[in-house]
């Protein structure tokens, strides 16, 4: 059944008309009225010339039968194109500010990048969690250097966050024991300067993962020693032995993601998440481990100025190094709606707090992720100061 | 397939009547008619964001709950006595014309 609008009734008039002068045996005058009803009334034929009475005829009785649409005489049945109406947009949802736009996941990059992903079978937190700038980090950015974050441990994380749409299940399926040596593989060949690896929670294995971290990270450094390494680790529930497992691997950053302020927390993140915990793990990889470390929050939740003073004094506290703001976007619709859309000029304003707190590294802007690639050439410098510093130490 | 009436009441107080499929569980029947309910870890027992309430009466006629869906309800903002998590109930005949509401 065609439903008319105004809209779309002004489209099929003029290729009515189209039609109908291209067909002169017809009629050579045509009154277009418009209406909203059947497409019947929208056309009144009129006959200034004798020729092909009875195919007139017949086309009136097929204007007249109300299923006729305007495809059946300008296109063969089989190809005529149904437009189905959208589904209505929630009011409750708020619209995408303009600065939210981003680049369309569309270049040769990045599509090179995606079949070499493929090829090597890598899961990337890019697609699993639908990040906006997957165009752009895979698409090279300015300088060309593609950038991904491997996600180790498989696909399906054993925790639901509110805000999180990488796959949920009580029990995922087990570890790939031959992925360290895979993964590592595939990372060396690839070329990168700077890898950020992450995984999903695995509540469900007796070390929660913390060995196989470790194995793809030394593997890893083994196959190229000059690769500089991000770990974005679980919290491994608070557990000492277990995070020590990954602090020490030889990693070059240590990055555990608070996600939120402490009022927002229970809401925002799984049940077995929570703020002091996660503070706790970047305490003791820095203690232990003696890393670079890094933690990244949303906004945009319903957190207050008070609340990110108060987490960012937290962090300084225990001397986390970096820190990264990103707006939450709510990746499909059984996810947590989005707050507030927080203004670039705002993020900015968090920038400049932050650095005047002491952080070695602040990024701060709507898309800026945790893994976002401004992060990492600043970082690719830190860490080179520090080889350097280390080795005029050392002679 | 059969359906029964269901109406969900939002947490903002908008009612929404919708046609339930017998056989269906509630979070999927609110997401195929652009409920405003969540379902973070779509339906695997892995959070509460599906959490619904139910008429008493209604709710004496479900199933009971095993440990897995009590530990998560547990955790549900502003759980009632009759509360459950909307991915484990499956729309029953005699949930015609009932209203479930969204906390």
């Amino acid at each position: 059944m065609l439903r008319c609008t105004n809209s779309i009734v002004g489209t099929r008039t003029k290729s009515l008309r189209r039609l109908l002068s291209a067909a002169p045996s017809l009629a050579s005058s045509v009154e277009v009225t418009q209406s909203s009803s059947s497409l019947a009334s929208l056309v009144e034929v009129t006959q200034s010339s004798s020729s092909s009475p009875s195919r007139l005829q017949a086309l009136r009785q097929q204007l007249a039968n109300e299923d006729a649409g305007l495809d059946e005489f300008a296109r063969p049945k089989s190809e005529i194109i149904i437009r189905k109406k959208a589904p209505p947009r929630s009011s409750k949802i708020l619209p995408k500010p303009k600065w939210l736009r981003v680049q369309p996941a569309d270049s040769d990059n990045y599509r090179e990048l995606r079949k070499t992903v493929r090829k090597l079978g890598l899961a990337t937190v890019c697609e699993e969690a639908r990040c906006p700038n997957i165009g752009e980090c895979w698409g090279g950015g300015k300088d060309k250097t593609a950038t991904a974050t491997i996600m180790i441990m498989g696909d399906t994380c054993t925790r639901g966050c509110r805000f999180c749409s990488v796959k949920t299940s009580r029990k995922p399926p087990p570890l790939d024991p031959e992925e360290p040596e895979k993964v590592s593989s595939a990372i060396a060949k690839w070329g990168l300067d700077y890898v950020v690896l992450t995984s999903v929670d695995r509540d469900d294995l007796e070390d929660q993962g913390s060995n196989h971290f470790r194995e793809v990270i030394q593997k890893l450094k083994e196959k190229k020693p000059d690769l500089l390494v991000e770990a974005l680790t679980p919290d491994f529930q608070g557990n000492e032995e277990l995070i020590q497992n990954v602090a020490t691997s030889g990693l070059d950053v240590f990055a555990h993601n608070v996600e939120t302020v402490k009022r927002l927390t229970s809401k925002v993140r799984d049940r077995r998440a929570n703020y002091d915990q996660s503070l706790a793990v970047l305490k003791y990889a820095k203690n232990v481990g003696n890393c670079i470390t890094k933690t990244s929050l949303m906004l945009g939740l319903g957190e207050t100025e008070e609340d990110l003073m108060e987490t960012l004094h937290d962090l300084r506290a225990i001397d986390v190094d970096v820190v990264t703001f990103g707006q939450y976007l709510q990746p499909t619709r059984k996810h947590l709606p989005v707050k507030k859309y927080v203004t670039p000029e705002e993020f900015d304003e968090w920038k400049i707090k932050a650095d005047n707190m002491g952080f070695k590294y602040v990024a701060s802007g709507p898309l800026v992720r945790s893994s976002y690639k401004a992060g990492e050439f600043f970082l690719k410098n830190l860490l080179n100061d520090r080889k350097m510093e280390e080795q005029n130490l050392a002679a | 397939s059969k359906t029964v009436s269901i109406t969900y009441l939002e947490a903002d107080g908008t009612s929404k009547t919708v046609d339930a499929d017998i056989g269906t569980d509630l979070m999927t029947t609110a997401h195929d008619n652009d409920i405003e309910l969540e379902g973070a870890c779509g339906g695997e027992l892995a959070c509460s964001t599906c959490h619904l309430i139910f008429e008493e009466d209604i709710y004496d006629t479900l199933p009971e709950k095993d440990d897995e869906e009590d530990d998560m309800l547990d955790l549900a903002f502003e759980v009632t006595e009759t509360s459950r998590l909307g991915c484990q109930i499956i729309v029953q005949e005699n949930f015609d014309g009932m209203t479930v509401k969204i906390p």
